[in-house]
């Protein structure tokens, strides 16, 4: 291989990322303590709004526009920038500069309904009928029993990612990627969640985009529930079933979080198995079965006020029976909170084929800024 | 963290040789959606480039395009000129491709080309025709 050294700029390259789940346990109990929605991600609640104060370098008034921007009680706006530059191996050597994402949220409340939109910018179609850059990502109505707090039931029907797994905010993680929740996979569908201190539970379940082409392509459901033994300590298993034109896919996953407090540390780790079976067909008899293995494992310190590091390993084989289809990463990431609204990361990962036998590794460093409005 | 990593080389040492069908049918599901179609990619959602690559659909409309071979036997589709034989192996760009997966899509091509002149043992894909 001959490598190269380019700058390149890749327009609309796309990334969506969502809350932190570093937070759970060591900042609060649930998502839904820090944010509006029952799976997390998105628009931050008051309590969120506190801890994006608390945890940064200089502070800042940290609602929307620094509370310039007056807003009825009734309605909750937001948004996400992020762009991202760096150096990409994949084995051929780039440095890239792409904007990750630019996105709005506003989210009206009625009582014990809401109305959620998130808006903003996609990579556009290529000779295809959605040309634009800009969509509609998320988009959903939504009821909840205890209007204003972060338990009880809730039931969303709309357009939104199903909920399962730990909700890596990173879409390059194994778990991401290849397990369920790829990025700009959000569609269709219904979702009922319970959330208590104790424990949480979501049924989800979603078909393929009637209207637009999407990523995954599917029709589904999804089962995932939580519970945390104590204040430090949680475990979670779900599962996952997805039907697309060729194939069926049906996956488990087990998740784990623990909670050093002494150190101010958090474990996480998910661990899924999943089974594909390719469609048979006239011309591929024998179909298909290939199953895999996909995980991650970080572990996340807290170095001061407004430094987090995460250190973490992934491991995915595309088909556990077949020798040297399995890779291994390690990820790198630096946060650090300068304000209430401005992160600067540092996202770094050295990927392995089959430990070094199964093809050229991949490798990235880049360095990401994030305005959260 | 050590139990995990055991697995993992545990796991890796039991696979078996490549057996896995090369069909347009099962290339697609296991090799190229996966890899090749996501969002920002060869994906349904963006059909970069105009190429489809995540469903049995979109990989049959260019069929042609992403796997014939010139007369001379030098290869000139799309598919393997940017995965497998440009020296700068840029795609798919996010993530390397495994030589196993590599090796499977050659075997798929040389499959098709056998197809196309009716020497084949075996349909890969029951639209290519002599």
């Amino acid at each position: 291989m001959k490598a190269a050294l380019v700058v390149v700029l890749v327009l609309l390259a796309g990334g969506v990322a969502h809350a932190y789940p570093q937070y759970q346990l060591s900042r609060d109990q649930t998502c839904s303590g820090c944010h509006l929605s029952p799976s997390g991600g998105g628009l931050l609640s008051e309590n969120g709004l506190a801890t994006a104060e608390t945890v940064s370098q200089l502070g800042q008034a940290p609602e929307f526009f620094y509370g310039k921007v007056p807003t009825p009680d009734w309605l909750a706006l937001g948004g996400d920038i992020r762009g991202a530059t760096g150096y990409i191996q994949t084995p051929e050597r780039v440095l890239a500069a792409f904007p990750m994402q630019l996105e709005l949220y506003a989210r009206a409340t009625f009582g014990n309904f809401a109305v959620h939109i998130t808006g903003g910018t996609r990579p556009p179609q290529d000779e295809g009928s959605y040309p634009v850059p800009l969509w509609t990502r998320e988009h959903y109505i939504q009821w909840q029993q205890n209007a204003g707090e972060a338990t009880g039931l809730f039931i969303r029907a709309g357009r939104f990612m199903p909920v399962f797994g730990l909700r890596f905010a990173e879409h390059p993680m194994y778990t991401r990627r290849n397990g369920g929740t790829a990025l700009y996979s959000d569609t269709y569908g219904v979702n009922v969640s319970y959330i208590d201190p104790k424990f949480e539970a979501h049924a989800s379940g979603f078909i393929k985009d009637p209207l637009i082409d999407q990523v995954e392509a599917r029709n589904g459901g999804a089962l995932y529930a939580e519970v945390r033994a104590s204040e430090t300590l949680q475990i979670g298993a779900g599962g996952m079933y997805e039907q697309t034109d060729f194939d069926k896919k049906v996956r488990v996953t087990a998740t784990g979080k623990l909670y050093l407090p002494g150190p101010d540390v958090l474990l996480q780790l998910e661990a899924q198995f999943m089974n594909q079976l390719v469609d048979e067909t006239a011309t591929n008899p024998a179909g298909g079965a290939p199953k895999q293995l996909i995980g991650n494992f970080v572990a996340t310190k807290m170095l001061n006020d407004f430094l987090m590091l995460d250190v973490g390993i992934g491991h995915f084989d595309s088909n556990i029976r077949i020798k040297d289809l399995d890779r291994d990463a390690i990820d790198v990431n630096l946060h650090y909170f300068l304000t209430s609204h401005v992160e600067l990361l540092l996202n770094a990962r050295l990927e392995l084929m089959a430990f070094g036998n199964g093809g050229d590794p991949g490798a990235y460093a880049l360095g990401q800024l994030h305005y959260r409005l | 963290m050590m139990r995990f990593a055991f697995l993992a080389v545990a796991l890796a040492a039991c696979g078996v040789e490549d057996d896995r069908p090369p069909t347009t049918e099962y290339i697609t599901a296991a090799i190229l959606a996966p890899s090749c179609g996501n969002a920002q990619c060869h994906s349904a959602f963006v059909n970069a480039e105009g190429y489809t690559l995540d469903s049995i659909e979109g990989v049959e409309a260019d069929l042609e395009d992403l796997t014939s071979l010139r007369a001379d036997g030098v290869v000139e589709s799309a598919l393997i000129y940017n995965v497998l034989v440009r020296n700068v192996e840029r795609m798919p760009y996010d993530r390397p491709l495994a030589d196993v997966d590599k090796a499977l899509i050659l075997e798929w091509v040389a499959c098709l080309e056998e197809q196309r002149s009716g020497t084949a043992q075996a349909l890969c894909n029951a639209a290519v025709t002599q």
